[in-house]
């Protein structure tokens, strides 16, 4: 399953004007435990699903249980707004995180039969 | 103390625009502040660069209206920071006029505690002589180039500042550059209410509705919240009733435009949300308890913002309908850019220094870039664009004019035509457009506990 299937939340925006920040948030808080003990979400995951950028430029996965969500930042390649820039409020930079590949019939195999 | 209550009319005046139904509901909850931000760093360095609103005038026209009409049902202390969108002196002026305009409408007067952010380049010269002034989120500490180039500096100030200007008792404090969460903390801090408390209420109204849902039916597009705090805790919740609050709206609101959900840097200080907790205590309501406020143990600190021109712009836009072109584009790319800095380079322009050009291909990888991670699915269609950076508008259109045709007339593999190789978007095909800037100050400066490096003056509207 593709993680867009099962998060009704993933955005991106700037946090500050050198990084991304994106956020997958869950409905459902046992499909938000299950990725999340699941261990699938990693830095180099998300390194390899943003064109194999250098894991320098992705932060550490931050697990928020209260909001049933993680968030992940990312080293902009340029400064919001410089001449280069791609997107300078950082809004649509959520997308390759949407088809990440989450193994849900590995994490509930109960129910696949 | 008894419980004090803060209202946040919209996620930043001018935006959205309040609703002024919503607006005057909200007084049911017996307020004692109003505030509001009308800006951020968000839209681009352009904004603070050029000294330009990011909001039509209008629009700005109506939502100070309805918080100055507000004042007059009741008076509470008010808060607008990060005035005009930058915060900027050019941005303060223009506000302030839209303010006396207001005003003059309304037939009244109205004071307003004009806090100024704007710091003066002769002041952090000296302070690079004695200090670093270090980077933030980067590494390059501060240069006497950095200041002399950007066009203006601001100060993000916080709760303390905008204490002095309330403290001014004038109807309205109206800051420069100011963080957001402090604009909503400010009145409530001077009140007698915890730090740490009050942040994390401002840091959840400082979007406006954004921590709430309507109702499904709902017809307010976007309604006030209100922070009512009372001891270590706060309890917020729409201003309507058609609107509410849950655990996951609030909490999925902490998560946003920020790269940790629970511990934000302030000026001055660490707002420790880490400890806090959420209950639902009403239908539409929820309790936050435990909130930290640490001062930072050094000095106190606030962010400086400024950015600098880079050139003058113009831009040619077009559609690539055909297979071949949309296949070969870095080939083209790469053939218009080398005729381009053959022809200029004997002219003493060298292009990646002196100017620059830039394109775009929109359906294969304009958002993300060097990022993107489909950009080999060739589309049926793509928008080109090659944008000219330069000193002058003139060598800009010079450069973009002369750069088109080897875009549009180059000999790629697979060409099938002689006319032209993309579809024109417009006549003219140049445009010129708004300078570019880019940020050249964003750095950490220790300032005195007293801030006095950010005068108030009051001035009198209508």
């Amino acid at each position: 399953m593709k993680l867009y299937e099962i998060a009704p939340v993933i955005r991106s925006k700037n946090a500050g004007p050198y990084w991304y920040t994106v956020d997958v948030i869950f409905d459902n808080e046992d499909f938000y435990n299950a990725v999340k003990n699941s261990k699938v979400i990693t830095r180099e995951l998300i390194a390899k699903s943003y064109n194999n950028i250098e894991i320098e430029k992705v932060s550490d996965i931050i697990w928020f249980d209260e909001g049933r969500g993680f968030k992940v930042n990312i080293k902009r390649p340029y400064s919001s707004g410089s001449p280069y820039d791609y997107d300078v409020l950082g809004m649509n930079q959520h997308a390759p995180m949407r088809d990440i590949d989450i193994p849900l019939y590995k994490l509930f195999p109960g129910t696949w039969g | 103390m008894s419980k004090y209550n803060i209202m946040s009319p919209t996620s930043c005046m001018g935006l959205v625009g309040i609703d002024e139904e919503a607006y005057k509901g909200s007084f049911r909850y017996g307020l004692d502040a109003v505030a509001a931000d009308a800006g951020s760093l968000d839209p681009g360095p352009y904004y603070l660069g050029a000294g330009m609103p990011h909001v039509p005038a209008f629009q700005m026209e109506n939502d100070c209206r309805i918080m100055m009409e507000g004042l007059s049902i009741k008076k509470t202390p008010m808060v607008m920071g990060s005035a005009g969108g930058s915060g900027g002196r050019p941005h303060i002026r223009w506000q302030l006029d839209i303010m006396d305009k207001v005003a003059k409408k309304m037939g009244k007067k109205f004071s307003v505690a004009v806090i100024d952010t704007t710091l003066d380049k002769d002041y952090l010269k000296e302070r690079l002589k004695k200090e670093s002034i270090p980077g933030c989120q980067h590494d390059h500490s501060l240069t006497e180039k950095d200041v002399d180039d950007a066009t203006e500096i601001v100060a993000q100030i916080g709760v303390e500042a905008l204490i002095k200007g309330l403290e001014t008792g004038a109807d309205i404090v109206l800051a420069g550059r100011a963080n957001d969460n402090a604009c909503f903390a400010a009145p409530a801090v001077m009140a007698g209410c915890e730090k740490g408390v009050a942040l994390h209420a401002g840091k959840i109204l400082e979007c406006g509705s954004a921590s709430g849902l309507p109702y499904p039916g709902s017809k307010i597009m976007r309604t006030p919240m209100i922070a009512a705090l009372e001891g270590n805790s706060f309890t917020v919740e729409p201003a309507t009733d058609d609107w509410y609050c849950t655990i996951r709206s609030v909490s999925g609101h902490e998560f946003y435009e920020r790269t940790h959900p629970q511990i934000q840097a302030e000026p001055g200080g660490i707002l420790d949300m880490s400890k806090s907790f959420k209950t639902q205590v009403s239908e539409r309501a929820v309790k936050i308890t435990g909130s930290e406020w640490h001062d930072d143990p050094e000095s106190y600190k606030v962010k400086l913002e400024g950015a600098r021109l880079v050139g003058y712009r113009c831009l040619f836009m077009a559609t690539a309908r055909d297979p071949n072109f949309i296949a070969n584009r870095e080939w083209v790319f790469n053939y218009a850019r080398n005729r381009i800095a053959a022809k200029f380079e004997p002219m003493g322009l060298t292009m990646g220094k002196d100017y620059h050009v830039i394109f775009r291909v929109y359906g294969i990888d304009a958002a993300m870039g060097p990022y993107e991670p489909m950009k080999n699915d060739i589309p049926h269609e793509a928008g080109v664009s090659m944008e000219v950076v330069a000193p002058t508008q003139e060598l800009a259109h010079e450069i973009a004019y002369f750069g088109k045709y080897g875009l549009v007339w180059c000999n790629y593999t697979g060409r099938t035509t002689i006319s032209g190789n993309v579809a024109y978007t417009y006549s003219p095909s140049i445009l010129s457009i708004e300078p570019a800037y880019e940020l050249c100050v964003h750095h950490l400066l220790p300032i005195p506990a007293d801030q006095s490096l950010f005068p108030i003056k009051v001035v009198e509207v209508g």
